[in-house]
């Protein structure tokens, strides 16, 4: 169990820059994941982490100890890779046996004892005697788990490996290992692209793209308050609902204009427009804040829309509607609410609503 | 396109087929027939289709004279030492070449390494010719496994290269994160599976070595022949010995074609430069 | 026991820098190299040098070699041997190659399409492999063989419907063609392989398609087949255009180039010069002018390939 301390880490590949001026610290004993789409960096870092790449500047810590300079082979980490790298002319037991045969201190019967531990832990031990090609994709994974722990190493990495896996097993096996984490409280970085594993999983999700760190946080914070537009659009499913509105000012309230329909904001909720630097500005609202109301609503905010295409996902409907004037709005509402056709309105909130200061990836959040 | 004529295609490219597979298993054919007749049966007007004085002297020449036992005997020692030595060298290069990208920057240095195979022979063994006479490396057997090397390195480091390329750098990389130096993680992960394209390589480079013929004849003399170098000199009292000739065409071959029989599909592969999985 | 080694590995951690990583590699290509270039490269860059001058090691007329300039490539491209060397390789590297494509693509083509069972394909490749892992030398003595003019075989198929035989052997039109046969039958199954793997590779889902489509079979060949396997038969020609350059033992064993010198090729047309004349000077010249021709053609081909845009 170790803390990870990432300083300043900038990995070019000539003039491509992977990673730039990264910096991150990993609590001991945290899930962090790396999420962002691909050729963000995230892969880059994690390897960095592990020593399979060197950075071009920068500095990764231990525990305070640098080990920037030292080869994976004395850093203590363990890493699942995104093909699971088994080795297939050995048994699952000899593969997982494998880390424990690079140093010579342990004996047969102690070899013998933590591979049968890791295995029980991984659920694997009923097949761990068979030959890699002779699992399943599951099988395999649950194996390549299990020589990942065998060792219990200071930090364990993973490399996307349930990428190719059918959705019923990434669930079972992003729930199995959350609970290995926890139980064993290992410090963990793991790597994805999908924005739905890293919410589920990661204590602590660490949003990246085009090689910088965007957002740094906990899934409650990234998804109630995304720092960029990026991040806004990115985390979250449905995906976020966006509109681009040109800013104006009348006195002292703030008109934000879509071109078909318009905000209003004066007093306080107003205030955090006064910090904007662009004129046109993205105006976001989770389709979860959406409520469906059959008539204009007096003293709400509302637009009105036509219902297009009703998705049943079990308790909830996603519906997708579009306005007058042909813009698309996405509203999660109680299943079998809202059949196709109808017209209404959808009502939300202002205190829902995400205000980035440009229509940019990196535009930043004003409210 | 109507049926009939598709059928017609059918049978004429069937028909292809017949006629070719003939034409190459007559040569075979007769190889064979004329090793098992006596010497004034070959050559006759018209020749006969099955050796009518069935003799196994020929074979018994090849296998016995001490000339042509000497011959093979060299051809094998010089076939399996530069094979030994070329697929070693190739190997160690041909896995640099695989994980070591930068080693090879814009594949010029495998384009140089394949160009050497477009000189023809006798470009190499002209002045080899005069620099062995010069290290005293004429006339020997180590003189044509070092020489071998010309055609047979640039071949198996293609060869292994390909191979090497086909396990991920995933299995080393694991093997590092445990624990394991790069050296321990090639004994241990990567030979094993790389195992059946090497036996591959040094078949087809033993092959290779096995026929050749223009290094031999030039750098040979009296003290060593291999069996390419004594084949256009049976004759005796002007007569070409025929049956002896063919006689030990259906000896020599028989290894290379064993060789392909068990081996095929990596000999395929290995013959096509890596284009051909059956 | 366990902090003794952690200590240990603390003290060699700090020693043994990650950037070592950079002289493993050399290590492994290095000896490849030195040898490639000891046995292969140095040898050729002295023929180089040897090119430009005058060389006549025979006890006779021995001479150091001198300086001599272009003077050996100016008697190389002004001597008819030559050249009659290279009209014979015109028409031999050029019919023959073709015909070893053609016949190969057809014959692959056949096989993949009329052959049903398996077992059997894979039997016919089999045999069809078989003459390329036979010497040159030894397959060029069977056919000499073949090709006598009294009891030969062919002879006395050809006498069978009628013929009563060619003198295959002694003249240059039926010399070429000869070798050019003997050559056919060992290496007509590298293009047939090559353009068999190449078929085998292209997924039945697109014959499929096609055939929903309500393409004919010669569309579906023209328009799905042909286009794929453009680059392999290309490449398969290049192959063998360029082992044609090389095309030595079968010519030794078979005709020693005669009658004469009327069936002779660059490649044995050098070793006469080099190794009967002993005139070393001229033959390094020639080596090089065919080597360098072999390049030039091989990259012609490509850039030639690579702007039809079928690549």
């Amino acid at each position: 169990m170790a803390k990870v301390e990432i300083d300043n880490l900038t990995k070019r590949y000539g003039s491509i820059v992977a990673t730039n001026d990264i910096s991150l610290d990993i609590e001991d004993g945290n899930l962090t994941v790396l999420v962002g789409p691909s050729g963000c960096g995230k892969t880059t870092t994690l390897r960095s982490v592990a020593g399979l790449e060197n950075p071009t500047e920068g500095m990764i810590s231990f525990d305070g100890v640098d080990v920037t300079d030292l080869p994976p082979q004395e850093r203590d980490i363990s890493m699942v890779f995104q093909d699971l790298a088994l080795y297939p002319h050995m048994t699952g037991k000899e593969n997982v046996a494998f880390p424990l045969r690079a140093e010579k201190g342990y004996s047969e019967e102690e070899i013998e004892e933590a591979v049968q531990e890791a295995a029980k832990v991984t659920d694997c031990d009923e097949f761990i005697g068979k030959k890699i090609t002779d699992l399943s994709g599951g099988q395999q994974q649950r194996v390549a788990l299990a020589r990942a722990l065998v060792r219990r190493p200071e930090v364990f990495l993973m490399d996307e490996p349930f990428s190719d896996l059918d959705e019923l097993l990434k669930r079972q096996l992003r729930a199995e290992v959350v609970q290995l984490q926890q139980e064993f409280g290992v410090t963990m970085i793991h790597v994805t692209h999908d924005q739905e594993e890293a919410m589920t999983m990661g204590d602590d999700l660490v949003v990246m793209n085009n090689g910088n760190v965007v957002q740094f946080g906990n899934p409650d914070e990234v998804f109630s308050r995304p720092r960029t537009l990026f991040v806004a659009m990115f985390i979250g499913s449905p995906q976020i609902n966006r509109f681009d509105c040109d800013l104006s000012w009348n006195g002292e309230t703030a008109v934000l204009d879509s071109g078909e329909f318009q905000f209003e904001f004066s007093g306080d909720e107003a205030a955090p427009l006064r910090e904007a630097t662009e004129t046109r500005l993205a105006v976001c609202i989770r389709p979860q804040r959406l409520t469906w109301a059959d008539e204009e609503p007096e003293d709400s905010l509302s637009v009105p829309v036509t219902v297009n295409v009703v998705e049943k996902i079990g308790t909830e409907d996603i519906v997708r509607c579009t306005t007058p004037e042909g813009y698309d709005v996405t509203a999660e509402v109680n299943s079998g609410a809202l059949t196709e056709g109808m017209e209404g309105y959808l009502v939300f909130d202002p205190i829902d609503l995400h205000l980035f200061d440009g229509v940019t990836e990196d535009a930043e959040r004003l409210n | 396109m109507s049926t009939a004529r598709t059928n017609r295609l059918k049978w004429a490219g069937l028909g292809l087929l017949a006629i070719y597979s003939l034409f190459v298993g007559f040569p075979i054919y007769w190889t064979l027939n004329t090793a098992f007749k006596p010497l004034g049966q070959i050559g006759t007007f018209p020749p006969t289709l099955y050796p009518k004085g069935f003799q196994l002297d020929a074979f018994i020449w090849v296998l016995t004279n001490s000339r042509a036992i000497d011959a093979i005997m060299n051809s094998l020692i010089i076939a399996s030492g530069t094979t030994i030595l070329s697929v070693v060298l190739g190997a160690l290069a041909g896995y640099a070449f695989s994980r070591f990208s930068w080693v090879d920057p814009g594949g010029h240095v495998s384009f140089w390494l394949l160009s050497t195979r477009m000189f023809p022979p006798v470009a190499v063994v002209l002045p080899i010719f005069f620099i062995y006479g010069r290290l005293g490396l004429q006339d020997t057997l180590i003189g044509l496994i070092l020489l071998y090397l010309t055609f047979n390195l640039p071949l198996t480091t293609w060869l292994m290269r390909d191979f090497f390329d086909k396990i991920p750098t995933s299995f080393e990389e694991a093997a590092f994160v445990d624990g394991y130096s790069r050296f321990q993680a090639f004994r241990r992960v990567i030979f094993p599976l790389v195992r059946p394209g090497l036996v591959a390589t040094m078949m087809l480079a033993w092959v290779f070595a096995w026929n050749e013929f223009l290094f031999a004849w030039i750098i040979t003399g009296n003290n060593t022949s291999t069996y390419t170098t004594i084949l256009p000199t049976l004759i005796e009292s002007n007569q070409i010995q025929w049956n002896k000739i063919m006689a030990m065409a259906a000896v020599v071959a028989t290894p290379p074609t064993l060789i392909l029989i068990a081996f095929r599909d990596n000999i395929i592969e290995g013959m096509t430069l890596g284009m051909t999985d059956i | 026991m366990s902090t003794t080694r952690d200590s240990l590995q603390e003290r060699i951690a700090v020693s043994i820098p990650i950037r070592r990583e950079k002289l493993t590699p050399l290590l492994l290509v290095g000896p490849a190299l030195v040898t490639v270039f000891l046995v292969t490269i140095g040898p050729m860059l002295w023929s180089l040098w040897l090119s430009f001058n005058r060389w006549t090691p025979s006890s006779i007329t021995y001479q150091e070699p001198t300086f001599n300039g272009i003077g050996n490539f100016a008697w190389l491209f002004t001597e008819g041997r030559f050249w009659n060397s290279m009209a014979n390789f015109v028409y031999y590297g050029g019919v023959g190659v073709t015909i070893q494509v053609l016949l190969g693509t057809a014959l692959a083509l056949a096989l993949y399409n009329y052959v049903e069972r398996r077992s059997v394909r894979i039997g016919l490749l089999t045999l069809f492999a078989v003459p390329m892992m036979i010497a040159p030398l030894v397959a060029g003595r069977v056919w000499q063989l073949l090709f006598l003019p009294g009891g030969g075989a062919v002879n006395g198929i050809l006498g069978m419907v009628g013929n009563s035989g060619l003198p295959w052997l002694q003249s240059q039109w039926l010399g070429l063609t000869a070798l050019m046969i003997a050559d056919t039958w060992q290496w007509v199954g590298l293009p047939l392989l090559i353009i068999y793997g190449g078929r085998a590779s292209i997924p039945d889902s697109m014959y499929e398609a096609a055939q929903v489509n309500g393409a004919s079979r010669w569309m579906q060949f023209r328009r799905i087949t042909l286009p794929q396997l453009q680059t392999l038969i290309a490449i398969a020609f290049i192959l063998r255009f360029m082992d044609a350059y090389k095309f030595f033992d079968k010519l030794f064993i078979m005709t020693r180039g005669g009658p004469g010198t009327q069936t002779e090729l660059p490649t044995f047309y050098t070793y006469i010069v080099g190794f009967s004349e002993f005139n070393i000077g001229r033959a390094a010249a020639l080596t090089w002018v065919i080597g360098l021709g072999s390049i030039i053609t091989m990259l012609l081909f490509w850039r030639f390939m690579n702007t039809e845009g079928s690549v």
